[in-house]
Parts: C-alpha cells; structure tokens; sequence
C-alpha cells in the first residue's frame, strides 16, 4: 500500500466543529466508491474513532472488502487482508518465530495482523483456535508470541467479515471474540437504483488498487486518526445519559427472549460509540440520540436469544427495538 | 453539575427544580381560577337557550304579548316580508291580531312571481305581483325581493346551509392563510440579536385569558427566565411539544428522544426549525451543562410564543363552532311554528319539553305530550299508537287539521262549519279563566265530526255552532284531547288575544298538576329509504355540516397530519413450514444434523416395520428379506441401508456429517415414498 505523504487534513488542534468537518468529509470521500452503504461507512468511521472494530456480515458480493480498502485509502493507513479458511493456523495470523540457519537464532517474522486496517475476510470459516487468535490484538493491541508481547501500530482496527452463519462452511464466532467486537453491521442487497449507481461507477473505471483514478484522495493520516479518537474521548457524557445505557444494557438481560444478555463491555462501547457520534455532529456532550443510534450496532450481535424465541421468529433487532421502546430516554430538565 | 439521584429522575413534559415545586400548589389554584372565565362563557353560551325562563304571574295575554314582541318573530316586526301563498290564511284574521299590526302590512305584500314557488298559472295570479312596477305601494316597505337578503332568494333550503358552510370555510382558510403568513415571517433579529423589548401581543392576550396548557407553560417560561433560564428554555420546549401533539404531528412518548421529535415534525409545520433550535439549546444546557443566554430565550421565545398560541386560538374557534348557530333552536318563530306558545306555557309555570322518542313508544310513564298532525303522517299506525298508549294511561292533546278524516278510531273528521264563538266547557273555561264564550279566533271554521254510539262517548270540551272543537276520549287513566284546528297553538294563532287562553286552558288540561307536557318529535318507526332520508327524518342535517365544518377546520389547522393512519404493530402467525425451516436453521447451526437424522430414521423404521409383512417383525435381516423384492433392489443393499438407520437411531448424540446425515435421510425418505406408492396402487 502506497502511503499519501501529505495528508490533507491537519490533525490539530481539533474542536467539535472541526471533527465533525473531517468525519464528513472522510465518510464523504468514501461513500464516493462505497456506493449506497452511507450508514455502514459511518458506523465503521465511528467505530475507527471509538478505538473499535467492527463485524460485517453480509454475502458476498456486496462491497465489504471494498470499504476496507477504501477506507484505507482515505486514511492513509496501512492496510492488510487475511482470507480466513479452514485450514488457516494462528501463526498465520500473528506471525511466529522462525529459526534463521545463517544466524543460527530464531528470528520474529511479523503477521498480517501488524497491520493499522486489518481487513479478516471470512472470518467465521476458520476454526475456533484460529478465531482466537485475533482476540488479543483485539483486545490488548498486541500479541504475545512465545512469552514476548509485541504491541501492534495504532491506529489499529480490525474489519471482519462474514457470512451468514446459515451458510455452508462457517463455524459460529465463540461468544468471548463476538463481545470484542463494537459494532457487528449487516450489509444487505442494494436497491436497484443503488446497484445502477455502482455499475456506473464501474464503467466509470474503478479499480480497488488505483482509487485515484475515481477521485478517492487521502483525508487524514494517522496521527489525525489519533487525535480525533483522543478528542473524542473528551467529549462530556451527562449522568443521566450514563444512566440510560445502563438501564438499556441492563435490560437485555432481563428480556424475555433473550438467553444471554449484554455484558458491560457492551455499556461502554456504547459510551465510546456514542462520543465519537455527538463529536461527529459538532457536539462535546452526548445526547439520548446517539445512545439509541448505535443500540443495535452494538448490541445484536452480544445478545443470544432463546431457541423457543428463535422458533418463534424472534431476532436480535426485534428486542433491541423493543427494548428501545420500553426505556425511557432522559429528557430536557434545565 | 447535578447529583445522581436528580439528573437521572425521569420526567414528563419538563422536570421541575425544588424551587418551581415549592410553589406548585399554589400555582395550581391560581391557574385553575384562571380557566374558570372561559369555560363559564363556553358553557353559558351553550346553555343559555335551554335554560327555561322563570314562571311568573303574568296573565296568558300579557305573556303571549311579551313573547311576540321578541325579534325572532318577524311577522310582528318586520315590515319588508310578503305573505307566502302558504301563509296567507293568517291573513284573515290580521285585523284582530291586535299583538301584531305588522301582519296587517306583511298581507298587503305578495311575493314576486319569479320566486319559482308557484305551481300553476292561476295561483300565480293570486298570490303573486308580476314585477316592480304592479307592486302595491304601501307606506311599510320599498319592494319584495330588493328587501329580502340574497341567502333567503335561494330557492332550494339546503342550498343556505351549504352558503354558510362556504362563507365559514372561506372566512377560516382567509384566517389561517393570514396567521400562518404573519408566523412564516422570519424574526428580524438573529440569535445572537439583543433582546427584543417585548413579548408579541397575541401572546400577551393567551396570557391574560389563561388558555390551556399551552399558554401556562409559556407564562411560566417567561416567568422564569428572570430566573433560571436554562428551566425557561424547558418550559418552552414544553409547551412546543404540547402544542405539536396538540396540532397531531407527534405522539409523545416517554421512550422518544428529543431529536426524533424534531425529524417527526421537519417539514411539516412553520415552526420546525425554532424548535429544532430550542431542542439543540435545550440539549446543550441539559446534556452539555452549558448556560444559556437569556437573549437566546428572548429570540426563541420570540419565534414560538406566537405560533403556539395559535393552538389556543384555535381551541376557541372550535368551541365557538360547536356552540354558535344555535341559539334559537327550540321551535320555529315562523307564523306556523310553535316557538311563542312553548314559551307562553312556560310563562304560566309549565315545564316544556320533547318526546324525541317514535310515538309508538309512548306510554302512561311518559309526561303528557302535545301532537301536532301537521308533524306526522297521521294515519292509522299513528292513531293505533296513540290509543295504545291512552290506555296505558297516557295524556295526549291532538291537534288535527282541515281534510283529516279518521275512518278508525276515534273516526273523526275534520268539517267546515259556520262561523261562530267558541263555547267553553265549564270547567275548562273556570280552569282557563275563559268565558263561556271564549273569543278565540282562527283563519278556518273547523268543527269535529264524529257518529257518536253507545261506546264512544267523548267529553266535548270546546264547541262551535253545535259541533265540538275540542273533545277529551278517556281511557281508564289515559285520556286524549283532540283538537280540530291544529293552528291553534301557532305563532300567528297567538296574536289574537284569546287564541293563546284557549290553547294554555287546553295544554294545562292535559299537563294535569304536574304541570308538564312535550312536545312528540318523532313519528312511528319505518326505514328510512336513503342514508339521506335517515338524516331528514332525525333533523341531523345541520348537526352534519357543522361537524363537517369542525372537520375542515382540522383539517386546515393540522394540515396532512390530521387523520394521517398510523403504523400498527402486525400479528401475523408463522406458518407451519416456517416453523419446519426455522427448526431446521435452529439444527444447523448447532450441527445438530445428526440428531435430525436420528429421529428421522426412528419414524421410518417404525413406518417400514408397519408396513412389512408380520412374519418380518422386528428383525432387521427379515424385514430387508421382506422390502427388497417389494422396492425391486437387491437385499444386501435394503440390508445396509437399515442397519445404517438402526445405527442412527440408536445413537443420535454422535458426530454430525452433515452430508452423510442428510444422504440417510433423503435415501430413507425414498424407500417410504415408493412403499407408500405401492400401497397406493394395491388399494386402486
């Protein structure tokens, strides 16, 4: 991957206006080949922002790889894929110690995943002993490989996709990788309008590995990208917001249809989430709105319903939207 | 920065701070007065034409005097109204109308002879002028029609309710137009502008007057924004959110954020951005703890104030709509109506109301009621309906009409006869402080006529030149008094001094020491022809268009809102093969195929041994010794392919392979078909 010398947009210093300037601009730029996927380019942006990684899951065919590679374009950042199969081993995804005859010692050789954009293809076709082994540099932002721990770039984030788990060929991510994911977004077939608009753009000459020949420009470098996760982090969340998703999170757990419930990991990704919204909208505090805007993001894929729930037809987003029915929101009191 | 417990309460429309509450309560009282003033004048403007006047002493002629000199009664007062050819046989006794001397000059008038209401030639001769210029020339008025308003020339009645509703419509849509033009105006001043020097004026009157909710919350805004701006800026956005759900845009809801109101209401009324601003300034203090400025207040408060007090405006206006129009709807003030003589009765003490239920339902439990013929289709249902409830005990005073002839009972008929005083039973005329001779005056010389036999034995009460005017039929409790000339409890009757004593003296006879009577409404029940004919007979026409008048004003005032349909929550079933499928997603995903292939192959050894002869039974060798010529393949094969099945069936917790599992069951699946076909063609 080519690395842009001279990002367009100065990281510093940031205001609530300026933020929400770059986010804009950057989702713009992407929604440029990403056509008709606006929410989920923004849903990944907020996720990159909030320090997150996010989960896709759709076909294929729909543009997943090509977000990634989009979004790391206009980024400038650097990007790596892995094809996740079931014959893929863990140290094909962290890299491992390998015994140098002329230096006569092992020597580390990196895996894909030293990476900033790691794009895991596929992801629910490998093994659950190779899932895992992304849980670490999920979590922690590093590896560890025989004792030693080796700390990945920032900004790092992990995009991984996936089929429907109806497909044949998958083995459903364990909870533990599931929970580590911020948003889990499900890309769905586009309209038929949409679908014109991208074979227009394929006549138009896009090529995934030449994105400046559709006018796709780097936006912001990596140290913008840690500055804006930096800025979103000041941003103020009120008590009573705090309270809300509380009572939110908390209420999946005592759902009827749900088996297994949200976890507080799942409290404060929606506390991360709903910053880099608010900044994103020119805010320094968070409303009710961003709380309920990224709910199902990321919630659905943390709750496990009831088989008899199941049976009945009953689906993640269903309770989610009648868990946001049910909880009243924190309203105006001056 | 609040404590928890404070900032995390829930709350309704605003959240009140302990100062606000403390003087809640006296709050409460002072705006509970405050709606006192309206809803009084709402409800004495709805009530004040049925409140009965206070019985007094006067005498019968002085009261019917009183009554008649009311304005409503035009043919006493109006001196432009021709006669209509309906009316002029009032005409005849004009001279002794002595309470009206304009009857005189309304008879020398004559409607012109384009009216459209002239059936022949010849009537029109009689009873109308040609043009202008044959017109008599009295000293009372000009012309006919140069007089008489454009709405009264329409020829078809209806056509003036329809005229009105068109005028209110135009005048409404002019009004709204107006309001909504003055509100689309944008503020002189930007946010960030000084503070405006004083509130708008409309807003001002809402204030005074008290009106609503609406108008509280915006008084308690300004109120505090000497204060607690930031508690202002709530209120406001209060009252915004009650007068949105007032107008029908949002449904508040507990669960629903302030933003999504303001999606909710985007393009959809004028005042969308103010309060996409007010919420934003509303946020930032709640959320943001940010304080807001007072000239931000002043400019929102500026932007809104006038816009929400539309709604109380409007809160009015349907008010005034429901209870105007209606202020002289007890009887028709006409010549024939019977507006003066329930107000005479009333004015000797009586109690006057009506029977709006089918005669045929009254009884003796009912007041006694007063008929009027001229009401009904008098026939033999009607006086069927009205014997029946004479002998229930009922008290009935019938007023016939010249040409009535009653074959049935009480077989009487209506009959010219020559002119003469009426004369008064005794005791009706002491009862009625008559004369014996009463000098009552009406424009035709009626008589009752009936062949009188050992079982029919009537009470004359009134007779003229030998035959009776008036004779009371009698029951064991019940009674009826029928009356040979229904005009005589007119309008017009009562103008002759006389007439109104003999109808009271009647009216008091029948009402007994109760001292009430109504007035039938309605006839015998029959189906009405038409949805239209349903509306005629129940007199619902003005009820209609004026609801259709409130509907237009709603829909105006609320715009597509109003009566938009509403997503409803589906509670559709799952059809069985939905359930089959989420079953089977349910055992693919926990790679539970094996288990589905287990129970599978349960059934269909079950099934095959069914259907094997018995000596198979229940060993496997025998029953593919059995199947295999049946199913035309070799036994081996049949063999191998049960022990497979007796191997799933007895061990469903196994490894899943899901294409081997699946194989089983589709092979199983087969042999069941083909045995199933061969039975099929074995039973023909």
């Amino acid at each position: 991957m080519t690395l842009s010398p001279e990002p367009v947009l100065p990281p510093a210093p940031l205001t609530p206006d300026s933020f929400a300037a770059t986010f804009e601009s950057l989702a713009g730029a992407i929604s440029k080949i990403v056509v008709g996927q606006e929410h989920v380019v923004e849903e990944v942006l907020v996720a990159l922002f909030a320090k997150g990684h996010v989960l896709i899951e759709g076909v294929p065919g729909l543009g997943k790889t090509l977000l990634v590679r989009a979004l790391s374009r206009a980024l400038s950042c650097s990007f790596k894929r892995i094809q996740f199969t079931p014959d893929l081993m863990p140290s094909d995804v962290t890299g491992g110690n390998i015994f140098d005859s002329r230096e006569n010692r092992f020597q580390f050789v990196q895996g894909p995943v030293f990476t900033q954009l790691l794009l895991a293809d596929e992801v629910n076709r490998a093994p659950a002993k190779t899932q895992a082994a992304l849980l670490e540099a999920m979590q922690e932002r590093q590896v560890t490989i025989d004792g030693v721990e080796r700390a990945l770039p920032r900004p790092f984030i992990t995009l991984a996709t996936q089929n429907p788990i109806e497909s044949q060929g998958t083995y459903a991510l364990p909870e533990a990788q599931l929970d580590r994911f911020l948003f889990k977004l499900v890309i769905k077939y586009p309209e038929a309008e949409i679908e014109k608009q991208i074979l227009k753009l394929h006549l138009a000459g896009l090529d995934p590995a030449d994105f400046a020949r559709v006018g796709l420009e780097p936006v912001l470098d990596e140290a913008g990208v840690l500055a804006m996760q930096l800025f979103a982090e000041s941003v103020r969340v009120d008590e009573a917001v705090l309270d809300y998703i509380v009572r939110l999170v908390g209420a999946t757990r005592s759902h009827r249809s749900v088996f297994l419930g949200a976890s507080p990991r799942a409290s404060v990704a929606l506390v991360g989430a709903s910053r880099v919204r608010a900044a994103a909208e020119g805010r320094d505090f968070v409303v009710p709105d961003d709380v309920k805007d990224h709910a199902a993001s990321v919630l659905r894929h943390r709750l496990s319903l009831h088989p008899d729930a199941e049976l009945e037809g009953v689906t993640t987003e269903d309770v989610i939207e009648a868990l946001l029915k049910e909880v009243p929101v924190p309203r105006s009191a001056a | 920065m609040r404590t928890s417990a404070e900032s995390m309460r829930p709350v309704g429309w605003v959240e009140r701070s302990a100062a606000h509450r403390r003087g809640a309560l006296a709050a409460g009282v002072r705006d509970g007065l405050r709606y006192v003033p309206p809803i009084l004048l709402v409800a004495l403007i709805s009530c004040a034409h049925k409140v009965p006047p206070k019985p007094h002493s006067e005498t019968v002629d002085a009261a019917a005097k009183r009554v008649l000199h009311a304005k409503a009664y035009l043919f006493c007062h109006q001196n432009k109204l021709p006669i209509y050819p309906w009316d002029q046989g009032w005409c005849d006794i004009a001279k002794r109308a002595t309470t009206c001397p304009e009857l005189v000059a309304m008879c020398a008038r004559k409607v012109p002879c384009d009216h459209g209401l002239f059936s022949s030639s010849k009537a029109k001769a009689n009873a109308c002028v040609a043009d202008e210029k044959k017109k008599p020339k009295t000293n009372v008025g000009a012309g006919n029609s140069a007089g008489t308003p454009w709405y009264e020339r329409i020829k078809l009645p209806g056509l003036q309710y329809l005229a009105w509703i068109a005028l209110g419509l135009v005048l409404a849509l002019v009004a709204f137009f107006v309001v909504r033009a003055i509100l689309n105006r944008q503020p002189q001043v930007a946010l960030d502008a000084p503070v405006p020097g004083a509130a708008p004026a409309v807003v001002a009157v809402i204030e005074d007057r008290g009106l609503g909710e609406v108008a509280r919350l915006l008084r308690r805004a300004r109120e505090l924004a000497e204060s607690d701006v930031g508690l202002a800026l709530a209120h406001l956005y209060a009252a915004a959110l009650k007068h949105l759900e007032e107008a029908g845009l949002i449904r508040w809801d507990r669960t629903t954020t302030n933003r999504e109101y303001v999606r909710t209401i985007r393009g959809k009324t004028p005042i969308d951005r103010p309060v996409a601003e007010l919420v934003r300034e509303v946020e930032r203090t709640k959320f943001g703890h940010l304080a807001p400025a007072r000239q931000t207040f002043e400019t929102l408060y500026s932007r809104l104030a006038p816009a929400l007090a539309r709604g109380a405006v409007l809160v009015l206006l349907l008010l005034a709509t429901f209870t105007s129009g209606c202020g002289s709807c007890e009887g028709n003030p006409g010549l024939d109506g019977h507006a003066a003589f329930t107000d005479v009765l009333r004015s000797q003490g009586l109690e006057v109301g009506s029977f709006e239920m089918p005669i045929d339902k009254l009884s003796g439990r009912d007041v006694p009621v007063i008929v009027d013929s001229g009401d009904f289709d008098f026939d033999a249902t009607v006086l069927s309906a009205l014997e029946r409830a004479m002998l229930s005990g009922a008290r009935i005073l019938v007023l016939l009409a010249k040409g009535v002839d009653l074959p049935t009972w009480p077989r009487l008929k209506v009959i010219d006869t020559a002119a003469g005083p009426l004369a008064v039973d005794d005791a009706l005329a002491q009862a009625g402080h008559l004369p014996a001779k009463a000098a009552a005056y009406l424009p035709d010389k009626l008589a009752l006529a009936s062949p009188k036999t050992e079982r029919d034995s009537p009470e004359v009460l009134v007779e003229r030149d030998g035959k009776p005017f008036a004779e009371r039929w009698r029951s064991q409790d019940g009674e009826i008094v029928f009356v040979a000339d229904r005009r005589l409890i007119q309008n017009a009757s009562l103008a002759v001094p006389g007439n109104a004593r003999l109808a009271v003296a009647l009216a008091e006879e029948i009402a007994g020491p109760k001292k009430a009577i109504q007035f039938a409404e309605l006839g015998p029940i029959f189906p009405a022809s038409s949805p239209v004919d349903s509306l005629e007979r129940a007199g619902l026409w003005a009820l209609v268009l004026q609801a259709l008048l409130v509907l237009a004003l709603l829909v105006v005032a609320r715009g597509r809102a109003f009566g938009a349909l509403r997503d409803h929550e589906s509670t559709t079933r799952r059809a069985f093969a939905e359930h089959v499928s989420a079953l089977g997603v349910q055992l693919a995903r926990r790679r539970g195929s094996r288990l589905a292939a287990s129970l599978y192959a349960s059934y269909a050894l079950d099934r095959l041994r069914h259907r094997a002869s018995r000596e198979a039974g229940r060993d496997l060798d025998a029953l593919a010794k059995d199947l295999a010529p049946r199913l035309g393949e070799d036994e081996g094969d049949v063999r191998r392919l049960l022990n497979d099945a007796e191997g799933m069936r007895m061990e469903p917790n196994g490894i899943s392979v899901p294409e081997r599992d699946l194989v089983l069951v589709r092979r199983l699946g087969q042999v069941l078909w083909r045995l199933q076909g061969e039975r099929g063609a074995g039973h023909g």
